[in-house]
């Protein structure tokens, strides 16, 4: 009883975490979800924290610098996260591979909890030399992480196009995970 | 551990390369401690830049968080700013550009569009680009709003190529050449100066280029147009153009353009220019407001520049056609009174059309009515612009309700009164609607007597102020606009009221709006006023006016004489153009004179729409 009233009336804070390669539009999604604003960024040094509204449910995203290849995130970052957004950069087809890399890397971390949802943005769908979501997919190797819920969605961060289709994916995620406990 | 140590060396490696002296600092901006390299590049970069490199999806390397391999480190060894510099700002003069501030990211982002995206500066044009592109930096704003209003009907006046490709050649004449010239000249103020000088030659040698330049610059033609009339005004009134000056470069040289051929006053050409500057200034200074204007203006060149083309017009205008090429003009005109209602049909429905040669000086006139429709259109019209297309849409109205008029004369007559007062107490009609008129006729009247050439832009204020005298409303118009645009901006709220009255002005008023500036000089006005009014009203309409102002005095016939043609023409042309646009516009630029001119406008819609 006591868990499903907090439930109802208090609004969860879900963990989101935000990674991808540099200069895939981490921020720029950050900001355009938070504000609705392009921001013309500068590569993050560290990361960003964002709190947003989703229907009804505060998703707290965090922001990490693409740079970051030096120092993983230590193991705390992934604790007690619901969901992860990896964002790739469909126009540089030339590192896909190295995001697939990262990928891999990122749901190998012991600290990520097996039913954290993860949501690949296929951004810069608007560029000439875009790729296809269903290209980053195979590319990504989306369809070997099984058990894994995931979901990509092509985006454009500076248009805002598809990135709430993307949060409601992560919401609904979120909440029948809820339901099932 | 082999990576690791790996990357150990490749960062002192790379850390060692910005102790090179070119290293030390941003490439672009030139600060100090760049932390980011540029991969597609090899330069090294700050991080204001690196964000900007990755705006053009150029790919940026943190030193410090990101990892590099071993061969991007060779690449980097082999590279640097220095190398970098030597390929994309090979001819970069350090001396006559500054490298962007760090903290302007909107020139940064220029910068690096210019040198790494367009690569300017690698070496494949030619040097000429330094001067160019100050001259951009310091009026890129003014530069810009005329080149996008050029834009629309010419070439786009940004492109760097062309300026740079033009200024190499400045003896070159080709009409390639010419064009970017023109551009140029709008765009940079310094410039300007010496490419007004080829352009006198060139317009003077070449019809062509007269034409090119009308065309490719509204701004020139407009000024060509205005200059003359300008000159006389502004000898009078040399003090107010300076000012003006220095926000409008660009005007000033089109202006003088046209002042060779009025060669009459040598100092008043640079008089001129300068008034010319003033008086486009001073349309400026009303399009400060409203950026709409300076696109009415160019609009306008467009339109007044393809029908110019094939009349002879224009070459008098340029040229200092003296009489002979004003009574030419002149008599197209006459001629086209009659010719002149379907002329100005055409004009409404599409001001491009002008085919004859009369019309051509009736398409200046009455095109800037059309210009006036369609700067109601569009939307950054100027307050002035407003006023005068309203004026035309109202004006008409007006002109059928005699009763009207009383009301909008009376308003008109105040405004138009300040106006005088301020440019000429000569006109002390202000109490009659003519007045007003008058005093804006005054200014064309000037411009007769000092140049013949001018006269025929000058000339068509005057019909329109004949009629005006008359009683027709159309006058007022013309004066209005006209002195609005060129006026200070206190003149063009008096002259916006008129404007709005009279439909007349429209025409006018877009030429004007050139003109005006001169007219603006307000102390020339006095003395052209005091002429203009004696023999506009009784000697210079059977003279002058019959020529070149059919197109103001059509309209007043038209009225008088055959109130139901006027009506109808004025009612065609007006209403398709610029009837609604206008109404709501004039109301909203005429706020201040709203409460005055509100009858007459309402008056006319009323009618029009009666009608």
């Amino acid at each position: 009883m006591g868990l499903s009233f907090t439930k109802l009336f208090e609004t969860k804070e879900n963990r989101i975490l935000m990674l991808g390669l540099d200069a895939a539009g981490k921020t720029t999604i950050l900001y355009k979800l938070k504000q609705g604003i392009d921001v013309d960024d500068i590569p993050t040094i560290g990361f960003n924290v964002e709190t947003l509204e989703h229907k009804n449910m505060r998703l707290t995203i965090w922001d990490f610098g693409g740079q970051n290849v030096k120092r993983p995130l230590p193991i705390y970052y992934y604790q007690n996260v619901e969901g992860v957004i990896f964002v790739v950069d469909s126009n540089d087809q030339d590192r896909v591979v190295n995001a697939r890399d990262d990928l891999r890397m990122l749901l190998s971390e012991e600290g990520l909890k097996e039913d954290a949802a993860l949501l690949v943005f296929a951004n810069k769908k608007d560029l000439p030399n875009a790729l296809t979501a269903a290209e980053i997919a195979d590319k990504l190797g989306l369809h070997s992480i099984r058990p894994r819920n995931w979901f990509i969605q092509s985006s454009c961060a500076t248009s805002g196009e598809g990135l709430y289709e993307g949060l409601d994916w992560l919401y609904n995620n979120i909440v029948n995970k809820a339901e099932n406990l | 551990m082999s990576s690791r140590k790996e990357d150990e060396k490749n960062e002192r490696i790379i850390r060692n390369l910005l102790k090179l002296p070119d290293n030390r600092r941003c490439i672009n901006c030139n600060s100090l401690g760049p932390q980011y390299v540029c991969v597609n590049f090899w330069t090294f970069v700050c991080t204001n830049c690196s964000g900007i490199h990755r705006e053009f999806t150029h790919r940026v390397k943190s030193i410090s968080m990101a990892k590099f391999t071993s061969q991007e480190v060779s690449a980097l060894q082999g590279a640097g700013n220095a190398s970098a510099k030597e390929i994309y700002l090979k001819e970069w003069d350090p001396h006559r550009q500054s490298l962007p501030d760090g903290s302007n990211v909107e020139r940064l982002r220029d910068f690096i569009k210019h040198v790494y995206v367009e690569r300017r500066y690698s070496g494949e044009r030619i040097f000429e680009k330094p001067p160019r592109v100050k001259a951009e930096s310091e009026d890129s704003q003014e530069n810009r709003r005329i080149g996008s209003f050029q834009s629309g009907s010419q070439s786009p006046p940004y492109d760097d190529e062309h300026r740079y490709s033009d200024r190499p050649s400045p003896g070159g004449r080709s009409p390639g050449y010419d064009q970017d010239h023109r551009q140029y000249d709008k765009r940079s103020p310094a410039r300007t100066e010496v490419v007004n000088d080829w352009r006198r030659e060139d317009r003077f040698g070449n019809g062509r280029r007269s034409e090119d330049i009308r065309v490719s610059d509204g701004g020139s033609k407009l000024g060509s147009r205005s200059p003359d009339h300008q000159r006389d005004l502004d000898v009078s009134s040399p003090p107010v153009v300076r000012p003006v000056r220095d926000i409008l470069g660009e005007n000033v040289s089109p202006l003088r353009v046209l002042e060779p051929p009025k060669a009459n006053d040598p100092k008043s050409a640079d008089v001129s220019t300068r008034t010319q500057r003033t008086a486009s200034s001073s349309s400026l200074a009303s399009s400060n407001g409203n950026p709409a204007e300076i696109k009415i203006e160019a609009s306008l060149i467009d339109f007044d520049a393809a029908p110019e083309l094939p009349v002879p017009a224009p070459v008098q205008p340029q040229q200092s056609a003296a009489s002979a090429s004003i009574a030419q003009t002149a008599t197209p005109s006459s001629d086209n009174w009659a010719n002149f209602d379907s002329v100005a049909e055409v004009k409404a429905s599409q001001p491009r059309v002008n085919s004859n040669p009369l019309e051509s000086v009736l398409s200046q006139l009455s095109v800037p009515a059309s210009v006036s429709g369609h700067v109601a259109v569009t939307p950054g019209i100027g307050d002035a612009l407003h006023n005068a297309s309203v004026g035309t849409s109202s004006a008409f109205p007006s002109v059928s309700p005699v009763t009207s008029f009383g009301l909008p004369f009376g308003n008109v007559a105040s405004t138009s009164v300040a106006a005088n007062n301020s440019t000429a107490s000569s006109t002390g009609n202000p109490a009659a609607a003519p007045g007003p008129v008058a005093s804006l006729r005054i200014p064309a009247g000037n411009s007769f007597g000092n140049a013949v050439t001018g006269g025929q832009w000058l000339q068509p204020q005057p019909h329109s102020s004949f009629p005006a005298v008359d009683g027709q409303p159309l006058s007022q118009p013309l004066n209005p606009a006209s002195v609005g645009p060129s006026s200070n901006q206190p003149w063009n709220p008096l002259f916006a009221p008129n404007a709005q009255v009279l439909p007349g002005a429209n025409v006018q008023a877009s030429q004007a709006v050139m003109r005006p500036g001169l007219d603006a000089s307000a102390g020339v006005a006095t003395q052209n006023s005091q002429k203009a009014k004696s023999s506009g009203r009784r000697e210079l309409p059977e003279d002058l006016f019959s020529f070149s102002y059919p197109t103001m005095p059509v309209r007043v016939h038209g009225w008088h004489g055959s109130p139901a043609h006027g009506m109808g023409f004025n009612m065609q042309y007006n209403m398709p153009m610029s009837m609604q646009p206008t109404f709501p516009r004039a109301s909203k630029s005429t706020n201040p004179f709203d409460v005055s001119t509100d009858p007459s406008p309402a008056a006319a819609a009323s009618e029009f729409v009666s009608f």
